[in-house]
């Protein structure tokens, strides 16, 4: 049976349809082609033909014609339009000509390099020429080290190995520096946030030394399909990019379905698990020989749907290996498997965390289940492009589950399809972050007075100053030299949240990591007696070590959970922006975050009775970083004729809305940004709702909160309003419980106060007039 | 009353605790000192600028005479170091045609242990032979600004230089100066120079019996060399990098110390390795281990003859099993290259009688047996013990079979097959 007809079925099976919120059709599109740029070499040209590459894509040929015209070019298109030729094409085509040259190829993870090192090779063997491409991570042997150093062509790499492995050995890779001319940046739309602040000081670096050596590379980014490329890859690189997105690759028919799974508890807000919903449907496609991929948003999630799906074939009287799995840490063969067994039909469903959403060929299926929605628009998109053949229909279903998030998007289709992808952020000048990489700038060759790292050559010069105070640093004349005995590299890490990650150590089992948390959150997951829910196993917390960045805990079985009690002061420093806007006003500023654990309930699994309590003994800790915060009037309790206390539930329920609303503007995790109400700030007396991020001095995204304040409170109204619950429940304002009885009520009231919609009960009771 | 005021006051001086006001006058007055250059690196260590105010770098220079003990052998006895004997050591024949007179001892003295582009060779020092003397040179960065000069001080110091003998510089200070001449864009004129690297070659001979190979404790061990006033190595890039805020040199003077010590033991080092190897039949090693490495090593270098013979003389002396065991096993696999059978099948069979599980001498002697010695019946003999042993115990502590049971056991079904027809 082939999908056109599965869709039928579905069509008309009204169980199914009743909990559709959308049904779209993106329309199929033909293939443009474009020749081959004449300026290439007929050696190249012949090498692709003989691999099937007759003609090149509309956004091919643009891409290749402006790198070999020597631009930086960021190439934006969706999965599978083959994006890798775009540089193989201009790299292979300089390589071939001047064979001292070289190429940088950068990727997010260490699976992808391997990929796509496999490729090229077998590229590079029809082509009959020489050039040695190798991975240079940190699997690699240190016996090959020396040979890729003098004879890599093509260095591929990710982020982290460049940072501590490459740059601050640069001596050691004078062959690469010298005659470097391109960088290539893939999965680009990656480092948005603190990783990519990290990476474009990584790239400061990289110029940095490339300058020393006399060499002068362009870069080739690829990025999926975000709002803004261009700015993203120009902010990075710092220097001019054209952005090619002309995309030609030919795409069939495109059915996308949003599914919400039923209510089960309606006070509660729990919907049937999305969970069994992927489950039934994939079974579904299963019986009828459909191939599909099922996306899950975590490792635990993957294993239980993949078991499920196990044990639905073997009924079937089919083996199970037609179910595969598919996490992070793969090795190369076991993809290679089981791209192997997607072609030729031994596998029938892959069940993968988001590692999939990158770039790993494994080629096209006929149908795609997202098991929750993944976080953003730009990364949905992304999945949706695994189903999808060139010719033939396919099918997309994004079944939602109970958070919040995904109950806005799945009751608003038309956002979702109508708007463009979210806008990647980058801060490079962090403060901490550009200061960090300054350290290993002056570490890989000294700072000469005048020289401009990110900032201008005063600022430059002023932190420069301020590391020799520190005695990291030495200056002596017109230079600065690194002066401590020790690595800069090693401590900094490009990927954490905050600086210093505390690791969490079982030590029933020999003091294993089982998973780690930023230095923030430790405290509020982490304290003494905690109860610690990992892969829902539930731990206690024997310890906490904050100096040491560690927790020791050990598996329990309790029928309770704990909720830590964290007094949040939270203090304005500078505003860096303000507008008032009808009733409210907004800013965005720095600002100074304090907690203060005190106490921890232990909560009963169920019934939610309290069933004890204990103190926390850990100190308080500060943190400066960036906020957008939303001021109300003094008054406002009064003229919505709110208590104190019903105010306070009303901040609270509408705080909680907007962090969990705020990936819908911005490209963030929810991590990233956290919520605090007050019922009266500091200095201004007023009511305000402040979200802060959590990575000391902010990576941007306030700033991006505070233009987009209308879009984010225009999600808050209508997921408020469109919840079903009564009192509030995790779908929306939080559950009553914590947001008490009138909390959702009054977070709507606010919410439309801040857009300058009237009040309905208000103007209700203002009739008359 | 007074009494006990004076009595605590000179418990208080005894127990040397200062009051603040003295604290304070003698931090001051170190600070002052300081200033004034009283503890700058030209008043604590005996040396001199070269170049001139604006820049320059500082240069400690020592004349060693060549009878100038160090431990239990004066450095004058390197320049009779011969060449084979560099090479032997070195496992490298490129280091044949080695000349003591024109080879340069080098080490460093660095800002990390871990390398990198950002780590410094502040103290710099090369050895070499002028004729009447051993002569030190100590190049010593005041700052990162003398770098430059010094370097290209240490170019021509290079020159014409064309073997480096270093302890550990292979991966470490080769390495790291090359990346000093590339940041400060100079040639690297040693990497056209041969490497002799000590570590190496002292791992080769004496792993087996001292196991630490760091250099102090080979000194002290081969040399007989004391250190006195020596600083741990981990402890030197902190000293100098407190010397920069301080300009106070006086815990540098113990660094000197430990870089001339180092240098001197790589002359004394070469001159005893090849002395050991100049006296007939290895005995200029007297420890059985030591003995044992030299046959080992002319294994790796294929000079069959010569592991016959220094393992014969290492047989003769009453050295413990396990060093015979090794050396018949090195004796049997030279003799089977050089195909002396009936010397393999001596080594062999004395190597069984001393460890009668050794798999390796069982096979080698049955192959011998069979097909050499065309003695079917010793062939039979030896496979069937073979199997028996092993059948009946295998490897201690496991239920697995041995490897390579089934290759004894296939062999004797066939030599009995040969002896039923026979």
């Amino acid at each position: 049976m082939n999908v056109a007809q599965i869709i039928d079925r579905l069509r008309s099976d009204s169980d199914f349809t009743r909990h559709l919120t959308a049904w779209r059709t993106v329309p199929a599109q033909p293939a443009r082609y474009a020749g081959f740029p004449e300026a290439l070499n007929p050696k190249l040209v012949q090498g692709l033909q003989r691999r099937g590459i007759q003609n090149l894509y509309t956004h091919q040929q643009e891409a290749v014609e402006a790198a070999l015209a020597g631009e930086n070019v960021c190439v934006v298109t969706p999965t599978a339009s083959g994006k890798t030729l775009c540089y193989n094409v201009p790299v292979l085509n300089t390589l071939m000509q001047e064979h001292e040259a070289r190429a940088l190829y950068i990727f997010p993870t260490k699976a992808l390099s391997q990929d796509q090192v496999h490729e090229l090779q077998d590229t590079i063997e029809d082509l009959e020429v020489k050039i040695g491409t190798y991975t240079f991570d940190g699997d690699t042997p240190g016996s090959a080290r020396k040979a890729i150093r003098q004879a890599g062509h093509i260095v591929v790499t990710n982020p982290d190995m460049l940072h501590t492995g490459i740059l601050p050995h640069h001596t050691k890779w004078l062959r690469l520096f010298e005659n470097l001319r391109y960088v290539v940046i893939d999965e680009l739309h990656h480092y948005r946030g603190v990783f990519g602040s990290h990476l474009a000081n990584v790239l400061r670096r990289l110029k940095r030394i490339c300058s020393f050596y006399g060499s002068n590379p362009q870069f080739i980014c690829c990025s999926a399909t975000i709002r803004n490329p261009r700015e993203m890859a120009e902010r990075l690189v710092e220097q001019p990019v054209r952005l090619v997105d002309n995309n030609g690759a030919p795409q069939g028919e495109r059915h996308f379905l949003f599914y919400n799974p039923p209510v089960v508890n309606a006070e509660l807000g729990i919907r049937r698990s999305s969970v069994k919903e992927a489950v039934r449907l994939a079974r579904h496609f299963l019986t009828r020989d459909v191939q599909s991929i099922i996306f899950a948003r975590s490792r635990l999630r993957v294993e239980i749907i993949a078991t499920y799906l196990k044990d639905a074939v073997r009924k079937m009287g089919k083996s199970e290996n037609l179910i595969r799995g598919y996490r992070g840490g793969y090795l190369p063969t076991e993809r290679r498997d089981i791209e192997r067994g997607l072609r030729d039909g031994a596998i029938m469903s892959v069940v993968s965390t988001n590692a999939l959403e990158l770039g790993i060929d494994i080629g096209s299926l006929d149908a795609c289940i997202m098991t929750g929605y993944s976080g953003s628009v730009a990364s949905t998109w992304q999945q949706a492009g695994r189903a999808g053949r060139r010719s033939s229909v396919s099918l997309v279903v994004l079944i939602a589950s109970s958070a919040p998030l995904d109950q806005y998007i799945i009751n608003h289709p038309d956002y979702f399809f109508g708007q463009p992808p979210e806008s990647a952020t980058v801060d490079p000048n962090n403060l901490i972050i550009v200061a960090s990489h300054m350290k290993c700038a002056a570490f890989e060759i000294p700072f000469v007075q005048g020289e401009a790292f990110g900032l201008d050559p005063v600022s430059t010069e002023e932190m420069l100053d301020y590391l020799s105070e520190q005695h990291v640093l030495r200056r002596v004349k017109d230079k600065w030299h690194w002066s401590a005995d020790a690595y800069p590299a090693e401590d900094i890490s490009l990927r954490t949240a905050a600086p210093g990650n505390v690791v969490i150590l079982d030590t029933s089992d020999h003091g294993r990591v089982i998973g780690e948390v930023d230095l923030f959150a430790a405290p509020v997951e982490l304290y003494e007696n905690a109860i610690y829910m990992h892969q829902s196993v539930q731990y206690t917390v024997d310890a906490l070590d904050l100096e040491d960045r560690k927790a020791y805990v050990r598996p329990v079985e309790t029928d309770y959970y704990t909720d830590a009690q964290i007094k949040v002061e939270l203090k304005t420093l500078h505003t860096f922006r303000q507008e008032t806007c009808g009733e409210v006003a907004k800013y965005c500023g720095e600002v100074s975050v304090t907690w203060l654990p005190s106490i921890y309930k232990k909560i009963k699994f169920g019934t939610h009775e309290n069933v004890g309590w204990g103190e926390i003994a850990l100190p308080e800790s500060t943190m400066h970083t960036a906020s957008y915060w939303l001021e109300f009037a003094g008054d406002i309790d009064q003229r919505l004729g709110l208590e104190p206390n019903e105010l306070s539930q009303a901040l609270n329920g509408l705080a909680n809305t907007l962090r969990q609303v705020a990936p819908v503007q911005v490209m963030c995790d929810i991590s990233d940004i956290r919520s605090a109400a007050m019922l009266r700030a500091p200095l201004t007396q007023c009511p305000t709702i402040f979200l802060y991020e959590t990575y000391p001095g902010g990576v941007g995204f306030s700033d991006k909160l505070f233009t987009h304040q209308r879009q984010l409170l225009e999600a808050a109204v209508s997921l408020i309003a469109g919840c079903g619950c009564t009192e509030g429940c995790p779908s929306c304002v939080g559950p009553a419980l914590e947001v008490g009885e009138r909390g959702k009520n009054g977070a709507l009231k606010l919410a439309r106060i801040a857009l300058g919609l009237p009040d309905p009960q208000v103007q209700a009771g203002a009739a008359p007039e | 009353m007074s009494d006990l005021r004076d009595k605590l006051q000179q418990l208080l001086e005894r127990q040397g605790v200062m009051r603040g006001a003295e604290w304070r006058r003698k931090t001051e007055e170190l600070a002052q000192r300081r200033a004034s250059g009283e503890f700058e690196i030209d008043r604590i260590v005996p040396g001199e600028v070269v170049g001139d105010a604006s820049e320059g770098f500082y240069l400690a220079r020592t004349d060693f005479p060549l009878d100038t003990a160090h431990g239990n052998i004066t450095l004058g006895e390197a320049l009779l170091a011969l060449p084979e004997h560099v090479a032997l050591s070195a496992n490298d024949t490129d280091l044949r045609d080695f000349t003591p007179e024109t080879a340069i001892f080098l080490d460093t003295e660095t800002t990390g242990l871990a390398g990198g582009s950002g780590t410094v060779a502040f103290l710099v020092g090369a050895g070499y032979f002028d004729g009447t003397s051993f002569r030190l040179e100590q190049a010593f960065m005041r700052d990162f600004d003398d770098e430059e000069p010094m370097l290209r001080y240490l170019d021509r110091l290079f020159r014409g230089r064309d073997t480096v003998v270093t302890y550990n510089g292979k991966s470490f200070d080769i390495p790291l100066l090359r990346a000093r001449f590339i940041q400060n864009r100079m040639p690297f004129r040693l990497d056209s120079a041969l490497q002799y690297d000590l570590l190496h070659a002292a791992r080769r001979f004496w792993k087996r019996r001292l196991g630490d190979c760091g250099l102090t404790n080979i000194e002290r061990e081969v040399l007989a060399v004391r250190r006195h006033g020596d600083v741990p190595s981990a402890e030197i890039p902190e000293l100098w990098l407190n010397y920069l805020r301080t300009r106070d040199a006086r815990a540098l003077q113990a660094v000197f110390y430990h870089h001339k010590m180092d240098i001197l033991s790589l002359a004394a080092l070469t001159a005893r390795l090849s002395q050991s190897l100049t006296l007939p039949q290895g005995l200029g090693f007297d420890h059985m281990e030591d003995r044992l490495s030299l046959v080992r090593l002319h294994f790796l270098q294929k000079h069959y003859r010569e592991v016959m013979e220094h393992g014969q003389r290492l047989l003769e002396e009453e050295a413990e099993s396990a060093i015979r065991c090794e050396c018949l096993y090195l004796m049997g696999m030279a003799s089977k290259r050089l195909k002396q059978w009936p010397q393999m099948e001596d080594a062999w069979t004395q190597l069984l009688a001393e460890r009668p599980r050794d798999l390796v001498a069982r096979l080698e002697l049955a192959k011998h047996f069979e097909h050499r010695a065309r003695n079917l019946l010793e062939a039979e003999r030896l496979c069937a013990e073979t199997v028996e042993l092993f059948e009946t115990r295998g490897i201690p502590g496991s239920d697995e079979p041995l490897p390579g049971l089934e290759g004894f056991r296939a062999r004797l079904e066939r030599i009995q097959r040969k002896l039923s027809r026979g």
